[in-house]
């Protein structure tokens, strides 16, 4: 009978320290998985504002080239409702918007070495600072051909991926490198044939005007889901730090988005100089001899005239370039006479 | 009887002190866990306020006229005026600039001569209403006089 007891008693004992044993074990390994999704979420965290400090710390270097860290992960750029936004490839986070609203960029860049070129965007004032930021794996590739292309495959520095290649007998051929996408940039010709099929989807084409201060830009794509014909499709620039910065990024739609907030900018930043004339025309005495400027439109004329033109760009870009190059007439006149500049 | 009794009490004992010591572990792990997180959140304040502040100091449409250019820290007091001014009736230009400072207070004070003070924005949605400022020295110049000023501008991001 004693016996009896005792073995029973030993099997609750074993029965006892296997669930409780299996209770503390099942509570540990939930209390890792909590603590690793925890970790990662930081992780994610500090690379979103990192990438974000980046950015700012890199645009608001005027005129130079930085070769940034590798990014150990690759990040995808999309536009939605006029914003750019950036998600981590293979991570399940959530598309984090850019506040960095003057950067062009390819849609996808990362696990290798950035390049960040920022440029300054004069209309004809200094309006921003723009952004241009690219990896080793993007190529650009110039036609050897023609005198545009070739004038900003030598504007671009040379830490950045690029070629000159021929592109005269109008088919592409080339090895694929290894590079994530080709960005080829071609002036004169007509719309080039793709040799290699294979590689469509990594091909995006630029012609671009012979001016390169001001035109239209065609992009052609081939578009997913097969691949098949060339998408066109073609957008306006003033400026050549505009169109450097439609050839990095190779994406129209990109390129869009970007231009869009940079002519927001454009278009406050008129506005604004035609308070500071009408505030500067109300301390002027009439006959000061600087008030003929700032008390009729001579001014805020070409002023307004770019604000319309940024409205219609795409079709009113000649207007817009005009006007400019009035204000730039103004502003050295306001400086011959010695009287406040507008920039 | 009395040894199974004796044996019953060991083993509730045993599994008392077991609780007791994961409950120490935890309440030591999660105060070095919110500890941890109270630090990143301080330091991703301070990188924001700082990234603010770069923004704000290189703001080219405040930025002196080139002929007049008192440096990188050369500001045109009507550009200033005509700013602010915009930025309270143009909804627009409200937007554009809520996008670019965020939860910020920047104004510029006229250190000497002159004690005017200039707000040119000011939005705050943030829960906790602590701010991190950041100070930078300006030369405030005036167009129409062609006199400059000494000044500070006051970038305060809002936690």
């Amino acid at each position: 009978m004693k016996n009896k007891k005792a073995q029973i008693e030993i099997s609750f004992n074993w029965i006892f320290i296997l669930i409780v044993g299996g209770a503390i074990l099942m509570f540990f390994i939930i209390l890792s998985n909590v603590i690793t999704t925890d970790a990662e979420k930081t992780a994610n965290i500090k690379t979103t504002e990192r990438l974000k400090t980046i950015l700012s710390a890199a645009e608001n270097n005027e005129e130079s080239i930085k070769e940034l860290k590798e990014l150990g992960y690759e990040a995808t750029f999309l536009c939605e409702f006029g914003q750019l936004y950036y998600q981590i490839k293979d991570k399940n986070t959530e598309p984090e918007i850019i506040t960095t609203n003057t950067l062009f960029v390819p849609k996808t860049i990362g696990k290798s070495k950035l390049n960040a070129w920022s440029t300054t965007y004069q209309a004809p004032y200094d309006i921003t600072t723009t952004l241009l930021l690219t990896d080793e794996k993007t190529m650009y590739l110039f036609d050897n051909s023609s005198d545009s292309a070739k004038k900003i495959y030598y504007a671009f520095p040379e830490e950045i991926s690029k070629e000159l290649i021929d592109l005269s007998s109008n088919k592409i051929t080339f090895e694929d490198q290894g590079h994530r996408k080709y960005i080829f940039v071609t002036g004169t010709n007509p719309e080039p044939q793709i040799a290699p099929p294979n590689l469509k989807q990594k091909i995006t084409i630029i012609k671009i005007p012979q001016n390169t201060n001001q035109g239209e830009i065609k992009f052609y794509d081939y578009k997913e889901p097969n691949y098949g014909e060339l998408e066109t499709s073609t957008k306006a620039f003033t400026t050549q730090e505009i169109l450097q910065g439609a050839i990095i990024s190779g994406d129209s739609e990109l390129y869009e988005c970007t231009l869009n907030n940079i002519h927001q900018r454009e278009k406050i930043i008129a506005q604004m100089n035609i308070k500071r004339i009408e505030l500067i025309n109300k301390t002027y005495d009439s006959r000061h001899k600087c008030s003929i400027y700032f008390s009729t439109t001579i001014l805020t004329e070409p002023l307004n005239g770019i604000i319309n033109a940024l409205e219609n760009f795409d079709t009113d870009y000649i207007n817009h370039g005009n006007n400019i190059e009035e204000l730039n007439k103004l502003n050295n006149e306001l400086r011959r006479i010695s009287c406040p500049m507008i920039y | 009887m009395k040894k199974a009794q004796m044996q019953g009490g060991e083993t509730i004992a045993v599994m008392i002190i077991i609780v007791v010591l994961i409950i120490i572990g935890l309440v030591f792990g999660l105060g070095r866990t919110t500890e941890k997180i109270e630090k990143d959140a301080n330091q991703i304040d301070f990188l924001n306020s700082i990234r603010i502040a770069i923004k704000v100091t290189n703001l080219q449409e405040i930025k002196c006229s080139r002929a007049n250019s008192g440096g990188n820290t050369c500001i045109d007091k009507y550009k200033v005026l005509s700013l602010s001014e915009l930025i309270k009736e143009n909804n627009e230009a409200y937007v554009i600039y809520q996008g670019i400072f965020e939860n910020t207070q920047i104004k510029i004070n006229e250190i000497y001569p002159g004690t005017e003070t200039y707000t040119i924005y000011d939005y705050n949605d943030s829960i906790n209403k602590s701010r991190t400022a950041t100070y930078v020295p300006i030369l405030l110049w005036d167009p129409i006089k062609d006199t400059k000023q000494f000044g500070i501008m006051e970038v305060a991001t809002y936690n």
